[in-house]
């Protein structure tokens, strides 16, 4: 399900533009070719294997070039066939790929994400909420409120056959229409349902143009200054931008469909602010920085970044593009730091949350619970955290697109399959499983579709295996670190595979970090396999290290009821009475 | 196009400002003060009074006098604010129908936001008569940590007095505006602002692009000038009883002139180091005779006695800077606000704290009202050189299990602004879930202001933890926050906009805002009639003073004493109608006749 839950700006091709004699690169030609109007940038990133960075700069030339636009939030609705490659994303597993490789959307990992997604305000027009509710098939009517059943008892009361109130068909019906809307929704020109007369053709473009880099670009380059600027000159320049894009500057009148476009990149360039005017966290974000270009294997472009800011700003201190190793090893330090103690204890031990932090019974009927026991640190993201999340993706991202970037003009889903098959000939698992996702997402039909399905499951496995091979090399040679990521890779294609997240649980403690996630992930490996007492053993483990040895002892006299006799448990469980004395 | 007014609407004083050619200027009411008492008042025959004219008549009808009616706006009956107000105040505080606040003066009760509205219509008539045209849109300035319950009932009374509040801004930053229009700077200021009953300190980034934005805020709610007050009354109280054994907290009256001369004392005491209290009569004894107050009080003993205050407002700021990670080197100006920081002390402390002197060039009763009205010409601009970064001024979130509160929306975070959280079910098939939406600082969820709730039902049967629902909070431009939860397998969803409540349903608000203005609508008539009266009169009187001459000049034609005759007849019946009480239309016309009467007076002795 974690494929579909996300979501971004949907490029158009404009309709009736000759590209006979445009001059476009290879790279943008194939950019060009994949959109479809139903495609996100997101999704493209994925399709693609572009980084987020030259897939931006390509869509902004596009859009210069008035070959595309882009249109309202457009979220793939969920009727869509759309087989996941990943049947079930592990818990401890950040959220789907194309979310992940919104890098600075990623950035805050102990904050809440900000996504596109937001319901209409009540002062907004009703066309504008119309259109986004066009986008999805599950939506909310903007007076839902009164449509709500008055009983608000169903959650204390559970009632098995009660069926959906009222208030929800309706808004189940409306979803319907809307639905049926959408069809027609992405034909619909962006600046549709607005007074020409508030905005200029130029205006508009260069809101188009700062959306895109909202979505892709990286902070500095979103507020247009370089790497090397001083405070006062990035205040400078987003105070130009905020008085520009904040939607105060178009006070009283109709916006329609711009309004949460200028919401969007007010928001973004908020936050690149923010996170660039103080010291500390800059300089976790440079560490980001750095580490994402080293792994998109863009060092070549961060040096022509700087080189050109070099020309530029005429610093006298030009930046020295660091080491890959060195870039490393620095952003491992600021994960270990960076830390927040609220997640280095396990929550209270319940079911394990498919995802969020775990939630104990509710008292009044009100509910929800993602709860971590010391709220996060204000102001302190781990920006390292997230930079070793997109790690992940972008080694994913190389392994797709096979390092292979050719421009291919109008090809369909089954010329995807036609090549994913041949790929897996080759036994180049990772390109067969980008392949295939490509293909889905330009429509197979039904013998096709099995086809791809009957290959995704091969490849998974195949990429499962290979990885947890992987995995085990790195720890022979000592590179936990380096385990730890092919053991992602693992969990992520086999997720169903015990030994796999029972390694990776415990690679998180010999690196002493994590722990919650070495605890979600140990017992994912028993829930998989009960009486693997390997298993119980990891898990023991973790709640010692985390400090609870309650559960230590709990889990302990479990797996003693499987075996009585295993030493290892028997000390442990020592262990674990001491510690409660 | 429209002039929009900026109204600083205060808890002791308020003030009215308007852009004129580009220029922010002031509005002095009818007495020549550029401040209006915030005090409202309802007199025996039942008269309205607003201002300067309430608080001067406080002393014999403190009862039927609201004073700080701005402490109890858009608060819930059983909070603690509201409890304190009325031990601290005399006149009758109710429970309204919705829990809410409502205020009984003679045998009427009002809400809150009428009250208030009473205010802002005062200060609307003042614009009116300045400006010699209507008024009908307003930005109103409310303190920071005002609540968004607090903002709509702000937002409320302006609509009962009949102005559209175009947007309702932090009175810092206001004042930060004020302070940084047209000076072109880079600079992070702090606004401090003490008032007659509330602390507020705020610090701002001013860009010379022409960009306000709010880096943080924070206040106390309970402390300003009229805790000063309470301990020159304290004092003087302790005194008296030394001296005399009386108690004289049982005498109403007597407590509140003690309160007058206390204000009065401190206020003179910002530039003289010395002044005596002198209250004669202030209470007679069984064997009838008179007691008087009399006493000598120093800066120096005022500033003993309210030391602790001032090292409260120092504590926050330095508390304040902390949190946003500030150091006092980086504040590069300091803005002081509000009657208060007239107290020699007080900037003491301030340029102590911040190692520098607070900016002189503005006036501390006037900068909040400017700041508004910036604001207003700001926003109707066609295109504007300024922009205003406001930030969300607490904590929005939900209650989680346990009766906790989950933060959505740090306080402080700029608007417009969004935030999604995932959550999990917490009970195996739960079907539904309670959305409590809040805002506030506490932990526990039940401590915090209760803005809206819905329900999102129809989730997946599935074991507990395992239905995940992402809440998503929207906070747009004019601080409208829209909430919506969804459950990300099934893909059912609800949301609501959180319209925060007054206090007041909007059926309560229309009514209220047409009697207000049917009020007015009297009271503009009143006065046109009073007015014609007044010209009335002095037309009589000097066509009586030009009488003698003129029956001189006509005395020999027939015509003339005819005309004579005639003109006496108009000042019978003009006489006659100031005896009575005639409508307006009819005083015109009596008005016309008597202005040619004087006209040809004036003619013949040409
Ligand atoms: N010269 C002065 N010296 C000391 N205090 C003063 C002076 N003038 C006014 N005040 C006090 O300032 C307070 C009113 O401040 P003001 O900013 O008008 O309040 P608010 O913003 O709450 O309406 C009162 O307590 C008043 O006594
Ligand atoms: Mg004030």
């Amino acid at each position: 399900m974690g494929t579909d839950r996300h979501h971004s700006e949907v490029p158009r091709r404009v309709a009736a533009t000759s590209l006979a004699d445009v001059p476009l690169s290879a790279e943008e030609g194939f950019i060009l070719s994949q959109i479809d109007g139903k495609t996100s940038v997101d999704d493209l990133e994925l399709i693609t294997g572009l980084g987020g960075e030259s897939l931006g700069a390509a869509l902004e030339r596009l859009l210069s070039l008035g070959l595309i636009e882009t249109g309202p939030v457009v979220r793939p609705g969920r009727g869509v066939a759309r087989p996941a490659i990943v049947p079930d994303r592990p818990p401890t597993e950040p959220p789907a790929a194309g979310e992940r490789l919104r890098a600075p959307g990623g950035f805050r990992p102990t904050q809440s994400s900000e996504r596109e997604t937001r319901p209409a305000p009540a002062s907004e027009p009703r066309g504008a909420a119309k259109q986004r509710e066009g986008t999805s098939r599950s939506q909310r009517t903007p007076d839902s409120r009164r449509e709500a059943p008055e009983d608000a008892s169903g959650p204390r009361e559970p009632d098995p056959g009660k069926e959906a109130p009222p208030g929800i068909d309706a808004d189940g019906k409306r979803g319907g229409e809307a639905a049926r809307e959408s069809s027609a929704g992405p034909s619909m020109p962006p600046g549709a349902r607005v007074d020409p007369a508030t905005f200029t053709e130029e205006a508009l473009r260069r809101i188009d143009t700062f959306l895109l880099r909202a979505n892709s670009a990286d902070f500095y380059r979103l507020l247009g200054v370089g790497r090397q600027a001083e405070r006062p000159a990035i205040r400078s320049a987003y105070f130009g931008l905020a008085k520009e894009f904040h939607p105060d500057a178009y006070f009283g009148r109709t916006l329609g469909v711009v309004k949460p476009k200028l919401e969007r990149i007010f928001r973004q360039i908020t936050r690149a602010y923010e996170v660039l005017s103080r010291s500390a966290s800059r300089k976790e974000y440079d560490v980001y920085l750095k580490g994402q270009a080293v792994l998109g294997g863009q060092e070549e472009e961060e040096q022509a970044w700087a080189e050109e800011e070099r020309r530029r700003s005429a610093e006298p201190t030009p930046p020295s593009p660091e080491a890959a190793a060195e870039a490393a090893v620095g952003s491992a330090g600021a994960a270990a730091a960076g830390e927040p103690a609220a997640q280095a204890v396990a929550p209270p031990a319940t079911g394990p949350a498919a995802g969020p932090p775990l939630s104990s019974p509710a008292d009044q009927g009100i509910h929800t619970g993602a709860r971590a026991s010391v709220p996060p640190p204000r102001g302190g993201p781990s920006s390292a955290d997230a930079w070793r999340r997109e790690r992940t993706v972008r080694q994913l991202a190389a392994v797709l697109s096979g390092g292979r970037r050719r421009p291919v003009q109008d090809r369909r889903g089954a010329d995807y399959l036609v090549e994913a098959e041949s790929a897996a000939k080759e036994e180049e698992w990772g390109r067969v499983v980008g392949l295939l996702e490509a293909a889905q997402r330009l429509g197979l039909n039904e013998a096709e579709a099995t086809r791809a399905g009957a290959l995704q499951a091969t490849a998974a496995g195949q990429l499962a295996r290979i990885s947890a091979g992987q995995a085990r090399f790195a720890e022979s040679t000592g590179d936990v670190e380096g385990a730890l990521r092919h053991v992602e890779q693992a969990c992520k294609f086999g997720p169903d595979v015990a030994d796999h997240w029972d390694m990776r649980a415990r690679l998180l403690l010999r690196l002493g970090r994590e722990l919650h996630q070495a605890r979600d992930a140990a017992m994912r490996a028993i829930r998989l396999e009960p009486k693997v007492l390997g298993y119980r053993t990891t898990m023991i483990r973790v709640y010692l290290v985390a400090g609870l040895p309650k559960n230590a002892r709990r889990e302990a006299d479990a797996a003693l009821e499987i075996d009585s006799s295993d030493r290892q448990i028997r000390a442990l469980l020592e262990e674990a009475k001491s510690a409660l004395e | 196009m429209d002039k929009v007014i900026g109204i600083d609407l205060g808890t002791t004083n308020s003030c009215v400002a308007v852009v004129e050619e580009g220029v922010p200027v002031v509005i002095p009411n009818r007495g020549g003060y550029k401040t209006t008492p915030s005090i409202v008042a309802v007199t025996e025959a039942g008269k309205r009074l607003i201002g300067h004219i309430a608080k001067r008549q406080a002393i014999t009808n403190s009862e039927n006098t609201v004073v700080a009616a701005k402490r109890l706006i858009g608060r819930k009956w059983n909070s603690p604010q509201v409890a304190t107000s009325i031990a601290m105040y005399q006149y009758r505080i109710v429970e309204g129908p919705h829990a809410d606040v409502r205020i009984q003066l003679r045998e009427k009760i009002y809400s809150v936001p009428e009250v208030s509205a009473m205010v802002l219509q005062e200060m609307k008539i003042i614009a009116e008569d300045y400006l010699g045209e209507e008024v009908s849109k307003a930005v109103v300035t409310c303190p920071a940590y005002f609540n968004d319950n607090q903002r709509q009932a702000t937002k409320d009374a302006g609509l009962i007095a009949g102005l559209d509040v175009i947007r309702v801004i932090n009175e810092p930053t206001a004042a930060a505006l004020a302070y940084g229009f047209g000076k072109k700077i880079d600079r992070l200021v702090a606004v401090y602002d003490l008032g007659g009953g509330t602390f507020d300190i705020s610090l701002l980034e001013i860009g010379a692009e022409g960009v306000f934005k709010v880096v943080s805020t924070a206040g106390d709610t309970f402390l300003g000038g009229e805790d000063f007050d309470a301990r020159i009354i304290d004092w003087m109280l302790t005194d008296f009883q030394t001296a005399h054994n009386v108690d004289l907290r049982q005498d109403r009256m007597a407590m509140q002139r003690l309160k007058d001369a206390a204000e009065k004392a401190k206020c003179e005491l910002s530039t003289a180091r010395q002044t005596e209290i002198n209250l004669p009569f202030i209470i007679s004894t069984g064997r009838n005779e008179a007691l008087h107050l009399q006493c000598q009080l120093t800066r120096e003993k005022l500033e003993e006695l309210t030391a602790d205050l001032v090292q409260q407002t120092v504590d926050i700021c330095a508390n304040t800077m902390d949190e946003a990670g500030l150091d006092v080197e980086d504040i590069e100006d300091v803005v002081l606000v509000g009657g208060m920081t007239r107290m020699p002390k007080v900037q003491e402390r301030v340029a102590e704290l911040f190692k520098r002197e607070p900016c002189k060039g503005v006036h501390p009763d006037e900068v909040v009202a400017l700041g508004a009205s910036i604001q207003g010409a700001m926003l109707v601009a066609e295109k504007s050189e300024l922009m205003l970064l406001d930030v969300t001024p607490h904590t929005l979130g939900i209650m989680v299990v346990g009766g906790f509160f989950e933060p959505l929306i740090p306080k402080d975070t700029t608007v417009p602004t969004a935030q999604t959280k995932t959550f999990t079910t917490v009970r195996d098939n739960q079907t539904a879930v309670k959305i409590l939406v809040l805002q506030g600082e506490s932990e526990k969820a039940e401590e915090n202001e209760l803005l809206g709730e819905f329900v999102l039902t129809g989730l997946r049967r599935a074991p507990k933890g395992e239905v995940e629902i992402d809440v998503t909070f929207e906070i747009n431009a004019d601080g409208i926050v829209a909430v919506s939860a969804k459950d990300l397998e099934t893909g059912q969803e609800q949301s609501i906009t959180v319209t925060a409540s007054s206090g007041l349903t909007k059926d309560e608000v229309k009514a209220m805002a047409a009697s207000s203005h049917d009020y007015m609508v009297e009271r503009r008539k009143g006065e046109s009639t009073e007015k014609n009266r007044q010209e009335i009169e002095s037309l009589i009187s000097e066509i009586e003073r030009h009488a003698p001459q003129v029956e001189e000049v006509v005395k020999g034609s027939e015509h003339g004493s005819e005309a004579m005759t005639k003109a006496k007849e108009v000042v019978e019946q003009a006489r006659a109608a100031l005896r009575s009480d005639k409508p307006d239309a009819e005083l015109q016309e009596i008005l016309d006749s008597l202005r040619r009467t004087l006209r040809m007076f004036r003619a013949v002795l040409a």
